[in-house]
């Protein structure tokens, strides 16, 4: 019993970092945008999209990691490749929903997407 | 003396190969209108023929055959690269696609050709044309660099 209490306060205060985690400072993504984007980005997007993923065409195609460094034309067109992508169903990837379907954008999710890419891209474009 | 066996199977390829050439995918020969990429900007004429010899045959309405293009199967292996290409990036509906969508596809010419993927390996092996050198690579580069700034001040307005 005492063990099981003991793992128990470990599960707790695991729980309790992560969600304070998500915080700027340990925040996976260091290209600024609002925190309903990244929450969405960081758990349906970044584990194939970021510097350690393992698939080596998945971090080309787009890096989170690296976002930031882009040139302002990279930035811009990688928006609207994510644009496409999420409004024509693309990603994430068919395969990977055949087998966890709950990884999948809701709609709202999509939707969130959408219109950040769309406020981001001009206020890149008035830079 | 070809033994009879052998001789049967000889004729069947034949017979088969002579068959498929009756079924053959529609041509990529549309006319030039003024959709198209160089009605639509002006593209200076190096950077022109630079898409012409080396990206034009599968990302464009105009595809210039060679006879032995249009001999079966051949000519559904060069028919699947221009519908796909094709559907990845048209030159000749430019007019259609958003500033931002250009934008994006512009980045891509760059990474495809700055990586090597393109022009397909298949392509070059035999239209030795379409192998870039390093200023006509430079010359695409700066023309789509240029480009892309133009896009950005019209996907402002
Ligand atoms: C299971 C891994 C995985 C997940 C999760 C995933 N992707 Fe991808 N993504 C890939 C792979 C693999 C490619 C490369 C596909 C290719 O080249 O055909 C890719 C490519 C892309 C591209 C480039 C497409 C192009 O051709 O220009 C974009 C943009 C993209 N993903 C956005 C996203 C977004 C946004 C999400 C989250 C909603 C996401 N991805 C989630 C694996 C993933
Ligand atoms: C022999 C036909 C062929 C030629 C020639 C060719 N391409 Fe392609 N291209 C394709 C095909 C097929 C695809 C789609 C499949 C793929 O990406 O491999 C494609 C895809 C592309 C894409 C989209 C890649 C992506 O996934 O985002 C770009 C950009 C591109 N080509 C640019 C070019 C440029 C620039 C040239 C000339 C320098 C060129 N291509 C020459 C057949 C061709």
């Amino acid at each position: 019993m005492r063990k099981f209490s003991l793992l128990f306060m470990l599960l707790i205060a695991v729980v309790v970092s992560k969600a304070t985690g998500t915080n700027d400072d340990d925040s996976k993504i260091s290209y600024p945008m609002p925190t309903d984007v990244k929450m969405v980005i960081e758990s349906k997007c970044f584990n194939c999209h970021n510097d350690e993923a393992r698939g080596d065409k998945s971090k080309k195609a787009l890096n989170f990691s690296t976002f930031s460094d882009l040139s302002t034309i990279q930035k811009i067109a990688g928006l609207n490749d994510i644009k496409k992508e999420v409004v024509e169903g693309e990603m994430p990837p068919k395969k990977m929903l055949e087998r966890h379907p709950e990884a999948a954008l809701t709609p709202e999710e999509t939707q969130l997407l959408v219109e950040w890419v769309k406020s981001e891209s001009q206020a890149l474009l008035k830079k | 003396m070809i033994k009879k066996n052998t001789r049967i199977y000889l004729i069947i390829v034949l017979v088969a190969l002579v068959g498929i050439q009756f079924f053959q995918p529609k041509r990529n020969t549309a006319a030039i209108t003024s959709d198209h990429l160089f009605q639509q900007t002006h593209v200076p004429g190096n950077v022109q023929q630079v898409l012409n010899h080396a990206c034009m045959d599968c990302h464009s309405d105009q595809t210039k055959y060679e006879w032995y293009h249009k001999i079966s199967p051949v000519s559904w292996y060069i028919n699947h690269h221009i519908s796909e290409g094709k559907h990845e990036l048209n030159f000749s509906n430019w007019r259609s696609i958003s500033p931002l969508d250009k934008i994006s596809l512009l980045e891509d010419v760059k990474k495809e050709v700055g990586s090597g993927k393109m022009p397909l390996k298949a392509y070059t092996l035999i239209h030795r044309e379409a192998r870039l050198t390093v200023a006509q690579r430079d010359s695409l580069f700066s023309w789509v660099e240029k480009y892309q700034e133009e896009l950005m001040q019209e996907a402002l307005n």
